[in-house]
């Protein structure tokens, strides 16, 4: 009987995740992709020098920062790959959209500043050891550069 | 060089694949629970076959005290003492039947058994490990005459002759080992019970073949000790007069195919024939006594 109460409470949670889950992915990423529509102008780039035009651009730090939970749903399936291997795809879509949250972020700071452009991006991930013991944990992901904007502005 | 004119459009489908996560899950479920299904059947028919060459005294140095896990009052004294003298005169007729071709007295040694009566109020025999044995009080109540308490006995005894508790224990343990070590404590919590506690032991659940062999088995000894096996459908047939009680719900529970229990037992009585008279149950054993 406990046993049975057990199954129930782990398909529920199992069922939660993955409707919540699901819907907030896909939720996420359609407003990813607006974003990164109205942002393209400002360009990111990963080189560590300012291009030859614009070397007596102001430079600041811009950073991003985004925090995303797992949901149950993928702590199971990433449970259940952790016992054979390969790719872990549930996860591999939660990273995926934490990057780009964080990519946009910092662009949000950049464009406030009135830069042109974001060099020197940079990456950190860290995870948020809370409740990883049960094996519900979130990721952290920093992106940080140095925008370049206009001396006049 | 001169910037860009704006970011790259990121192609989707390749840092993170566009692959529905149920297609994953299931899959993964699938494989594993499959592969899982196969371990505890191979690690089960192993203990089985392991079961018959674990020494004895092994057994009865893993075996916890049935006083200590069957935690009820003590019965009454003159009932349990005349319950283990029936017990033993059957326990030295149940050596004239050889089991499997081997001695009894090999396979588990008479001194060894303990039989108890415990006060508890719902009818039901247990066989444990290091060959104790148990009947409740209640059990009294549902049979009329000695041989029907004795092929309850005799089941029990045959249980522990024929190594059923260690097969049992082993492959409960050996799966809830397995279990755990591959997915982690908390599968052992899910699949109900945990190593440390006693009640795996004393409830060892008997799957239909082990309780089938015992009856067999009871009945050869029955026959040994009686000279006929009349009387031996008393217990079952009692407790099934009342399918809807709770008394029977509770002890079909704990034994898988009752109703294929009593048709064998019903049939070795129509081969066996009319038997002679069965034998009234010994007096501090009967149900009307007042408990002294």
């Amino acid at each position: 009987m406990e046993a049975l109460l057990q199954l129930a409470i782990f398909f529920t949670l199992l069922a939660l995740g993955y409707l919540f889950g699901r819907r907030a992915e896909s939720k996420h990423y359609k407003s990813i992709r607006e974003r990164e529509e109205q942002l393209r102008y400002l360009v990111v780039l990963n080189q560590r020098f300012p291009p030859p035009g614009m070397l007596s651009h102001r430079t600041d730090m811009v950073t991003g920062n985004v925090v995303i939970s797992v949901d149950y749903f993928k702590t199971v399936v990433a449970g259940l790959r952790n016992l054979v291997g390969g790719n872990l795809n549930s996860y591999e879509s939660l990273l995926d959209r934490a990057r780009r949250e964080a990519i946009l972020r910092m662009q949000e700071q950049a464009a406030l500043r009135g830069a042109e452009a974001v060099i020197n991006l940079k990456f950190e991930t860290s995870r948020i050891a809370g409740n990883s013991a049960k094996g519900i944990g979130s990721v952290e992901v920093l992106a940080y550069g140095t925008a370049l904007t206009h001396p006049d502005k | 060089m001169s910037l860009p004119d704006g970011n790259p459009r990121i192609p989707e489908g390749i840092n993170a694949r566009n692959d529905h996560p149920l297609r994953e899950f299931l899959i993964l479920a699938a494989g594993i629970s499959g592969a899982l299904v196969a371990l505890v059947l191979v690690l089960g028919l192993t203990a089985k076959l392991i079961a018959p060459y674990i020494p004895f005294s092994w057994e009865l140095s893993a075996a916890p005290s049935m006083q200590d896990l069957l935690a009820g009052d003590d019965a009454d004294p003159g009932a349990a003492r005349a319950l283990s003298a029936l017990s033993n005169s059957l326990l030295q007729s149940s050596l004239k039947v050889p089991v499997n071709g081997k001695d009894p007295k090999d396979v588990a040694p008479p001194e060894h058994f303990r039989f108890s009566l415990v006060k508890l109020d719902y009818p039901n025999a247990f066989a444990t490990l290091g060959a104790q044995i148990a009947v409740t009080e209640a059990l009294l109540q549902h049979v009329s005459s000695e041989n029907g308490l004795a092929m309850v006995l005799a089941h029990e005894i045959a249980h522990v002759q024929l190594r059923h508790p260690i097969e049992a224990a082993g492959r409960g343990i050996v799966v809830q080992i397995a279990l755990a070590a591959l997915l982690g404590d908390s599968s052992a919590n899910l699949l109900g019970g945990s190593l440390s506690t006693g009640s795996m032991l004393t409830l060892l659940s008997f799957n239909r073949d082990m309780e089938l062999q015992a009856d067999r088995r009871a009945l050869d000894i029955l026959r040994a000790h009686y000279g006929h096996v009349g009387g031996a459908d008393e217990f079952f047939l009692d407790m099934a007069a009342d399918p809807h009680s709770a008394d029977w719900l509770e002890f079909a529970q704990t034994h898988p195919s009752s109703k294929r229990r009593l048709q064998l037992i019903r049939q070795a009585i129509r081969e066996d024939g009319p038997g002679d008279a069965t034998v009234a149950l010994p007096e501090a054993l009967q149900p009307n006594q007042p408990l002294q």
